[in-house]
């Protein structure tokens, strides 16, 4: 919000006034810090290489499911896609994918020009409108099947709408190194700006509103409350990806590790805030959903998870370890 | 490696972005709140919220809706893992009790478990064991089994299909509460398996799919009117 920053309550006004009026220009002055303050794009670009390349992977590993499920002849067709999610055959439905009108050859090669964009999105080539391409792509699978969609699909979604925003493509990036060249190979100048700060920003909240979620879905069982939720995904016979049902044994350290996965989902938004509590948390997250890909398999979704936390770790951090 | 970027005053916004750009936020994260805090389930007034801004929400993605269990599981028997067993016959006219089996097909097959196919059958076979249920409306199960029907006939070039959704119930933490008749030693044995949903599906003289749900148990014979679960049942919230 554009509030006035220099104006502080006038001493002639009357106390609830004069409170208001301070409580509105410091919170303006906070918002504005927190939303709008310059900033160095080298996170973005740090995020956009890890992301890009968690959806190139992703993208890859659906190369072979394209004909059972993405095709408009697959298995769930358009049509009962729309019924199966409640939508009337004449409802409107802004989940819009262009898979529903592709034959079997035209989504291979639509598949495969998605995936040519996301490389180009991770090389940081043409970086915005690469971005845009890609979440086009992302959002194209996600509502094809959204009964049947992938953890990890809106989190990447959002991950590269909100780098598309920012200057991700501003360093680490082959368009940086093309400009480079063309500037007489001199490096041309970094420059901190707000844009860089909102992309952050925005992954940030959201991510943590989105952690916030995943802790609290899980309150609504009693599995997770009874320390028994990983249990119940190592005893799923087809699903499992590891047969840990040994742990049946020491009934303490699954309750312990159903007990992590919760309290950590819940404590992650508020705590990751604190600067003190954040490297902590980043490496509590890492091993926490690392930790379920052995019951889940979904290791893509737990690589999409950490990679995000990347949006905490300040410039300086990167610019350490990017000298080492 | 690039130096630090210096702050420029070019780049810093002007108060009627900041302001317009802060408006777009608040409105953009109220919508996001709201379909986050609701995936679970909705209250009224969030049904009503989500109806009004679902169009924004529900095309950029935003919106994961409850489709995607972010618990993983709860526990509870419609939370554990189904199959889909297709029984493949040459004839589309013929009653199946004449026929030969053709080919049979399982789905989820020998996917890997880390590749995603196969959690997406084991998805689908999940969804169709839930809405197999005979106290729910039959046409979503059935548009599931003409769809998985199609397709087995297709690779198989055959024209009748039975289809079966079969759900494989999970053994409890504490053995001791394991319920009789359910075999501790292995959590594969054919009790663990429960029959959810059966259909003929077939391509009729016009080159259609049919498809038609054979009588659930409950409705020929009395029977069990709540899953049988090697375990205490934790109810649906």
């Amino acid at each position: 919000m554009s509030m006035p920053t220099s104006s502080s309550p006038s001493a002639s006004s009357s106390p609830p006034v004069g409170y208001v009026a301070e409580l509105i220009d410091t919170t303006g002055q906070a918002w504005n810090r927190f939303w709008f303050t310059p900033s160095d794009p080298l996170p973005c670009a740090v995020l956009r290489i890890a992301v890009g390349a968690i959806v190139v992977v992703h993208l890859a590993l659906l190369s072979g499911q394209l004909d059972a499920w993405y095709a408009a002849s697959g298995i769930l067709l358009p049509d009962t896609v729309r019924v199966l999610l409640g939508v009337g055959p004449e409802g409107l439905d802004p989940r819009w994918s262009y898979f529903s009108y592709l034959g079997l050859l035209e989504t291979r090669a639509a598949h495969a020009v998605a995936l040519l964009v996301a490389v180009a999105f991770t090389a940081g080539l043409f970086t915005r409108v690469t971005g845009v391409l890609t979440l086009l792509a992302l959002l194209s699978y996600f509502h094809r099947i959204p009964l049947l969609a992938a953890h990890a699909e809106p989190l990447l979604i959002f991950l590269v709408a909100y780098l598309s925003i920012g200057p991700a493509g501003e360093q680490l990036s082959v368009s940086r190194w093309l400009r480079n060249r063309q500037q007489a190979e001199t490096n041309l100048p970094l420059q901190a700006t707000p844009w860089a700060t909102l992309s952050l920003r925005l992954i940030q909240v959201h991510f943590a509103a989105f952690v916030a979620m995943m802790g609290a879905v899980k309150l609504n069982g009693d599995a997770w409350w009874l320390g028994e939720g990983i249990w119940y995904l190592i005893a799923r016979t087809h699903s499992r990806p590891l047969d840990l049902s040994s742990l049946r044994n020491a009934e303490l350290v699954v309750n312990f590790w159903t007990h992590a996965v919760v309290y950590f989902e819940l404590a992650f938004p508020i705590l990751i805030w604190n600067r003190w509590a954040r490297p902590i948390l980043i490496l509590l997250g890492a091993a926490i959903w690392c930790s379920l890909i052995l019951v889940t398999g979904m290791w893509v979704f737990a690589l999409a998870l950490v990679a995000a936390m990347g949006a905490y770790i300040p410039a300086e951090t990167y610019r350490g370890w990017l000298r080492r | 490696m690039p130096s630090p970027a210096t702050p420029s005053d070019d780049g810093a916004l002007s108060p009627t972005v900041r302001s317009v750009l802060s408006l777009a936020l608040v409105l953009h994260f109220a919508c996001v709140f709201t379909v986050l805090a609701s995936t679970y389930l909705r209250s009224e007034l969030q049904v009503r919220l989500v109806n009004i801004f679902g169009p924004y929400t529900q095309f950029l993605g935003f919106d994961p809706g409850n489709a995607i269990p972010y618990f993983y599981t709860h526990g509870r028997t419609e939370d554990d893992d189904a199959v889909i067993q297709v029984d493949l016959y040459q004839s589309g006219e013929i009653p199946v009790e004449q026929q030969e089996i053709a080919a049979q097909v399982s789905l989820p097959a020998d996917d890997s478990p880390w590749l995603g196919n196969r959690a997406k059958t084991i998805a689908l076979a999940r969804l169709l064991a839930i809405l197999g249920d005979p106290d729910r409306d039959e046409d979503s199960a059935n548009l599931i089994a003409r769809g998985v029907g199609r397709r087995a006939m297709d690779a198989t070039a055959t024209r009748r299909a039975v289809v079966r959704c079969v759900r494989r119930l999970t053994q409890p933490l504490d053995l001791r509460s394991l319920l009789e008749g359910f075999p501790p030693n292995d959590p594969t044995a054919a009790q663990y398996d429960e029959l959810m949903y059966e259909a003929d599906v077939w391509i009729d003289e016009d080159g259609d799919v049919q498809v038609q749900r054979r009588a659930a148990a409950a409705e020929v014979a009395p029977r069990r009117t709540t899953t049988t679960a090697p375990r205490a049942v934790n109810s649906s919230p």
